[in-house]
């Protein structure tokens, strides 16, 4: 029991007598654990992060009929498939019903009539879907709105049409032709260029196709690989359409997320050995700076082993209250990180809290106790003789 | 005798330096490594980001709207198709921008009657070796530029065996063709009907449109049709900077660019002056941005490399801090020499004079190594990862050393001062 209790008073005293020394450890524990916590905390959420970001290349799914006869698709089948998946993973979908209209171009002198393929969606999900379109004006994300229609940039130019303008357009289907506000032009790059778009309840009237689709694009953060499976999985339960991925952009993902990944692995594992040779470094230095304490001990009749034991120790209790603190300000930093990069926190894990409080003890123990085997053996009276 | 001094501590003190010079080390490789990969990974990145396809298409200028849904052409009246002469596509590779047009490939869209049936037929280069109007040669076609297309089969070369096709997996499916099959093709060369029998080389497994369509080499769709040296569309895929707000200015209207402003737009590579330089150097045609390509490369780009920024600015600290950490314990360690020095009766400034040059150096030798050993990781990094080696810019080696002594002296200052407020006699009473 006595004993016990000089351990402690012995640790405790090495503590607060060496402040200086003490207080820089401990600032090289709490900062080399700080930084590797971060960054293991944003390593681990890394994958879904830049999945998430990934989105911005849009949809990397499509439903379609899964024949080329007529058959079309319907809502219904949509809604069912969008049941499949979780409110997290799927960031939008958007429907599309195709048909041709005829659209009065108002460029040439003679006024005639131009064919234009005409699209039936839904607006609000535009900014989820096709993050990437450059939008003039105002789209109607109301599904309800009947008298309003978008635009591509080539309709726009081509047929001379402009934001505000009365369009008149005409299919098969219509007596005569309607007339439609145009609200918006987009500018894409691809095929929407050439395209007008309308809410998806109008064209199915235009088209007189109530209820029916041609294709649904939809966007779904997929982690890496496990799409085409998900999409295998789903299709069993469907008959007549089928769930496709979009592999330009699917694999594409799985690449792009495998190279950061690995990436930040590395890089990681870089400052990993690095800040922990540093610390240990520092530490190893502290200890050696030690060699007249333990030559007294032992002169004062202290065993090897007792002076070892005390070394860990002490060790351990800076590790471990190191390591916490370390874990800590790692944890802000990686919501530093997470804030300004990703615009969304980081999560907590657990994992990387334990094993970070654990290579803290373990580091510091292995950097005390080297340069303290290599000094025990030390014959006190030599070390000692100046004193 | 300060010469003398700096001798004998680097020579007999040589073993209690190693340990600072060995932590500087590798603080410095930490800084290297990081900076190195952070000023890289841009670059690098944008390669690989190429896999999503081509960033910019060319097409001629024209007043009629294409009326195509899933690939296939509804427009009833044969309009008038305008074309790009095929010898224009290789002037793409001879614009200011050169060096970032990675790849490209021309098409030519036809439909060919088979079974009785219309399907869409393109013509293109798969793989081809091209040489552009300097004389150099590269190799150009959608085997590089369609990155997600799995082929059963092979890719047709240099488009030489000319009666060989690259088929999509649906048309395969519905017309039971297997690979080294041979499938008749008529196609309309004016009134005429050209029949021509084609032998499968390749199936396309490529989750769009390119599955329901034909693949032939461009010459021989060409010859077949009767539209020789015609293309009616090029993919480029170029590497591009991200936009910013001159790039957007630039876009909305080029002519609203001061001189200067226009100069730092143009020779930036940027998606729209690209564009701008392809349009210039081939008469008659839009060059666009693929804006779900452009777009979102840019977006992607500019957060990996902040995500590497912030991961620099932790690796620096951390290194910066385990440097300093060490100097402060070698500096207290001295302690008893700096009372010895003051004894004997060197003046502050000597001692300080000193130890600031014995720093100093120790800082460069371990930040030269440490220069060395973070350009090693770097190559491991570039080379685990990207496969091949990241560019080792020179700007990081003076930073580094500069970096490594700086530290080292803030490391030391506060210690110094510490060891020189005390008096020599208690230090050295023992």
């Amino acid at each position: 029991m006595k004993k016990w209790k000089m351990f402690l008073r012995m640790i405790s005293q090495a503590l607060k007598e060496r402040k200086s020394r003490v207080a820089i450890v401990f600032f090289a524990i709490v900062v080399g654990i700080g930084v590797i916590s971060a960054l293991f905390s944003v390593y681990y959420d890394i994958n879904i992060k830049m999945s998430k970001e990934l989105r911005t290349y849009g949809a990397n799914l499509a439903l379609k009929p899964n024949s080329d006869q007529a058959q079309n698709l319907s809502l219904n089948e949509l809604e069912r498939v969008i049941a499949e998946f979780s409110q997290e993973e799927l960031v939008g979908y958007r429907p599309n019903l195709y048909g041709i209209a005829e659209v009065e171009s108002q460029v040439s002198v003679f006024k005639s009539n131009k064919p234009v393929v005409l699209v039936g969606t839904w607006f609000d999900q535009i900014d989820k879907i096709n993050p990437y379109w450059q939008i003039e004006g105002e789209l109607s994300i109301n599904h309800d709105i009947k008298d309003e229609v978008v635009i591509g940039r080539d309709v726009a130019e081509k047929l001379g049409y402009d934001i505000g303008d009365k369009l008149k357009l005409a299919t098969e289907n219509t007596w005569g032709s309607e007339e439609f506000l145009v609200t918006a032009i987009v500018e894409t790059g691809d095929d929407a260029d050439n395209r007008i778009f309308l809410n998806l309840g109008v064209v199915e009237r235009l088209l007189a196709k109530e209820g029916q689709l041609n294709t649904a694009y939809l966007s779904v953060i997929s982690k890496g690989e496990d799409l085409k499976e998900k999409a295998a999985k789903i299709n069993q339960k469907l008959s007549g359409v089928e769930l496709e991925t979009i592999q330009k952009i699917a694999s594409s993902e799985g690449k792009v997320l495998d190279k950061i990944k690995s990436l930040m692995y590395l890089v990681v594992m870089v400052i990993l050995l690095s800040t922990l040779l540093c610390v240990s470094t520092t530490m190893m230095t502290i200890v050696a700076e030690r060699k007249e304490e333990i030559a007294l001990k032992k002169a004062l009749g202290a065993e090897n082993q007792d002076v070892i034991i005390e070394f860990l120790t002490e060790a351990i209790i800076l590790g471990g209250i190191g390591g916490l603190v370390g874990y800590g300000l790692g944890f802000v930093g990686a919501q530093l990180i997470g804030k300004s990069v990703f615009d969304s926190a980081i999560s907590f894990r657990s994992m990387v809290m334990t094993s970070s409080f654990i290579l803290s003890i373990v580091v510091s123990c292995i950097a005390s106790t080297l340069p303290v085997s290599r000094v025990v053996d030390i014959d006190p009276a030599v070390t000692l003789k100046g004193e | 005798m300060l010469i003398r001094m700096l001798k004998s501590s680097f020579t007999r003190g040589i073993k209690s330096k190693l340990l600072a010079i060995l932590a500087i080390t590798f603080g410095a490789s930490l800084a290297t490594a990081m900076l190195s990969v952070s000023l890289d990974v841009g670059d690098k990145m944008n390669q690989e980001l190429k896999s999503y396809g081509s960033n910019i298409v060319v097409v001629p200028e024209s007043e009629s709207l294409p009326v195509e849904i899933d690939g296939v052409d509804f427009n009833a009246h044969g309009v008038d198709k305008d074309y790009i002469a095929e010898e224009d596509v290789a002037a793409i590779k001879v614009i200011f921008w050169r060096h970032n047009i990675v790849n490209l490939a021309p098409y030519l869209k036809a439909s060919a009657r088979v079974d009785g049936e219309q399907i869409p037929v393109i013509g293109t280069w798969f793989d081809d070796e091209i040489r552009i109007p300097t004389g150099e040669k590269f190799r150009f076609g959608v085997k590089e530029i369609k990155s997600w297309w799995k082929i059963d089969g092979s890719w047709i070369k240099d488009g030489q065996n000319k009666n060989q096709a690259m088929i999509g997996e649906k048309l395969a499916n519905k017309f039971d063709l297997q690979v080294g099959d041979t499938i008749n093709l008529d196609f309309a060369n004016g009134a005429e009907i050209v029949n021509s029998g084609v032998k499968v080389a390749g199936i396309i497994d490529s989750g769009d449109e390119a599955e329901r369509q034909i693949y032939l080499p461009l010459d021989f769709l060409q010859e077949v049709i009767g539209l020789e040296d015609k293309v009616d569309k090029i993919e480029v895929s170029a590497l591009t900077t991200p936009v910013n707000d001159l790039a957007r200015k630039a876009q909305a209207d080029p002519e609203a660019l001061s001189a200067e402003e226009f100069e730092t737009w143009y020779c930036t590579a940027y998606v729209s002056s690209i564009t701008f330089q392809i349009e210039e150097a081939i008469p008659g045609v839009v060059a666009k941005q693929v804006r779900q390509i452009s777009e979102s490369e840019g977006k992607v780009l500019n957060k990996i490399q902040l995500l590497m920024l912030l991961v620099t600015i932790a690796a620096l600290i951390s290194s910066g801090l385990g440097i300093s950490s060490i100097m402060t314990t070698k500096v207290l360690e001295r302690k008893k020499e700096i009372g010895l020095l003051k004894a004997i009766g060197a003046s502050d400034f000597a001692v300080i004079a000193l130890f600031v040059i014995e720093i100093v150096v120790v800082g460069i030798v371990g930040g030269g190594l440490g220069y060395l050993l973070g350009i090693g990781f770097a190559g491991l990094i570039g080379q685990q990862v990207f496969g091949m080696a990241i560019a080792v810019k020179l700007i990081v080696m003076p930073f580094i050393l500069l970096l490594a002594s700086v530290v080292a002296l803030c490391g030391s200052i506060s210690p110094l001062r510490i060891a020189l407020k005390l008096e020599p006699a208690e230090v050295l009473h023992g």
